[in-house]
């Protein structure tokens, strides 16, 4: 078995070919949907603890949504290059105005669209960003999908431009046991390792599941380092590490600064 | 990459260390309940045991008390505790060695014992039994200095044993004038006291200058007699002051309390004695307030 190749479909990436669809997950795209097509142009919050996938979930409904998405993963933006990038999407020159007028400029570029503005990692974003995004918001012009860290949100949330208008916030939650099991089967099985799957579901999930406590980032962690520590082992003639096993399991997780050892 | 040996120590270190914290979490929560089933066996124990202590009964200004013995559910071997009379002038003694004190269900074990020490040299062992229990006792003699070879013996096995003592009383002739032709119970020849056309108040004139177990025990016996029981309580517990070992005053204290209804005193006074001092009479008059209940 190759277990270099097992190891990397669990890689980290963001990528929504590799995108797992829960039922939480489909729930919130539902949502999401329902509230696109019912309600009024506002502000959207997606919130969920780092690794919960909020940025995989974004990419994920990037390529699902029939709306436009103008996505911004870098959130260190000046208010006037946000303003900027957003009226260079419309294949239209940028007036050298001020920030007023480019303002007034993109509201009314997309005044009858249908345009999703999506911003990963929000919670980073500054208070003049914060502000821009707000007036846009008012113009009706744009909906707006901010995600951000659970613990940040509430902060952010609790401001008086955010609580007097419109908005709606969604929680990405950690997995369950269920869908840990379903997810690594999954996966596997895409790579033609059922039996493997099996025998890791069978003996090892309740660990797994255990030191990930559900956050599909460890998770996927988890399983991309011991995948990579067996394929050492195999190298190395390491006779008692080359199968799935709870020591693996246990390296891994100190690898990953699960476990403080 | 991975440095895949520093891990595995890493590793190892680790499940060393849940091992340890596992066994230590282990070791909290079974230690408690160790503790609390030894302490739960020890109760019961107890409750089955005659402790080593001095029991003391109180009322008015008088005190009975108990010299110690000690029981235990599994046999036991007794300290040397042996019990002192205050006054032993009118008395004549028999010596034994005691060795143990056990309840009947332990009759096994106490055989054995027997034939071990009868095996090694001890003589005349014999085993007297109480209400509750047995005591086996070898050795059985007038003069003390017999038992001393019996005494190494014992300490040369390494066993430990009580020198029981035994008090049959004489009564002072110029006491006893006839015997009590109208006494209420038979008494026994080693505790016969008998006294004749004796005044109370005589006698107790005669008891405050030579203060005595016999005499004592006629005017509490007259008391009863008369049915004045609290006096003749007051009176037995005089004599039970100067003899504890003699049964008649602790039957005249203990009928004193039947009869004034105190039941379950008086029936607990008897069986302290019992366990004391093998007693039929105590013991027959112990059933016959069972049957009378």
């Amino acid at each position: 078995m190759n277990y270099l190749k097992l190891a990397q479909c669990f890689e980290e990436q963001n990528s929504s070919e590799h995108y797992h669809q829960n039922s939480k997950v489909l729930h919130i795209k539902n949502t999401i949907e329902s509230i696109l097509n019912n309600n009024t142009k506002q502000l959207l919050f997606l919130t969920g603890e780092p690794g919960v996938g909020k940025s995989a979930f974004l990419n994920y409904i990037e390529e699902q949504f029939s709306y436009d998405i103008i996505k911004f993963d870098i959130p260190f933006l000046e208010p006037i290059d946000f303003v900027k990038i957003l009226i260079q999407k419309t294949q239209t020159e940028v007036a050298n105005y001020s920030l007023e007028e480019l303002i007034k400029q993109v509201i009314s570029l997309y005044q009858n669209s249908n345009y999703i503005v999506v911003l990963d990692e929000a919670q980073l974003l500054s208070k003049d960003m914060i502000e821009i995004i707000r007036i846009l918001a008012d113009s009706k012009a744009f909906w707006f999908i901010l995600a951000m860290h659970e613990h940040e949100s509430k902060k952010i949330l609790k401001e008086p431009q955010f609580t007097s208008r419109p908005h709606k916030v969604l929680k990405l939650q950690n997995i369950s046991i269920q869908e840990s099991k379903e997810y690594i089967f999954t996966e596997l099985q895409n790579q033609n390792a059922t039996m493997l799957a099996d025998e890791i579901i069978k003996k090892h999930i309740k660990t797994i599941y255990k030191l990930s406590k559900g956050n599909m980032r460890v998770l996927k962690k988890l399983l991309f380092t011991s995948f990579l520590l067996i394929d050492y082992a195999q190298k190395n003639d390491k006779e008692r590490y080359k199968n799935f096993n709870k020591c693996i399991l246990t390296m891994a997780a100190i690898d990953n600064g699960v476990i403080n050892a | 990459m991975h440095n895949f040996d520093n891990l595995q120590k890493r590793c190892k270190a680790y499940r060393m260390k849940k091992i340890f914290f596992s066994l230590f979490a282990l070791i909290i929560i079974v230690l408690p309940i160790i503790a609390l089933f030894f302490y739960s066996t020890q109760s019961e124990d107890s409750k089955s045991t005659i402790k080593p202590k001095t029991s003391k009964i109180q009322e008015t200004n008088q005190t009975i008390d108990i010299n110690t013995i000690k029981k235990h559910k599994t046999p036991i071997k007794i300290k040397k505790t042996a019990i002192k009379p205050k006054k032993t002038e009118h008395t004549t003694q028999t010596y034994a060695l005691q060795f143990l004190v056990a309840s009947k269900k332990n009759i096994k074990h106490i055989k054995q014992k027997k034939r071990y020490l009868e095996s090694i040299g001890f003589k005349e062992c014999q085993l007297s039994q109480s209400v509750i229990y047995i005591h086996l006792v070898c050795n059985e003699s007038n003069n003390l200095n017999d038992l001393q070879k019996y005494m190494q013996l014992a300490k040369k096995h390494q066993l430990e044993y009580v020198i029981r003592k035994q008090y049959k009383h004489k009564v002072p002739q110029k006491e006893i004038k006839k015997p009590t032709p109208s006494a209420p119970e038979k008494q026994k020849s080693n505790t016969v006291l008998k006294v004749k056309n004796t005044n109370i108040q005589d006698l107790k004139k005669q008891f405050s200058q030579t203060p005595s177990y016999n005499i004592a025990i006629v005017i509490a016996r007259n008391y009863f007699k008369k049915n004045s029981f609290e006096d003749a309580i007051t009176w037995a517990k005089k004599a039970n002051q100067l003899n504890k070992s003699n049964a008649e005053s602790w039957l005249v204290y203990a009928k004193s309390l039947y009869a004034l209804k105190k039941y379950d005193k008086a029936k607990q006074l008897l069986q302290i004695y019992q366990q004391y001092e093998n007693s039929n009479e105590v013991q027959n008059l112990l059933k016959q307030w069972e049957h009378a209940q």
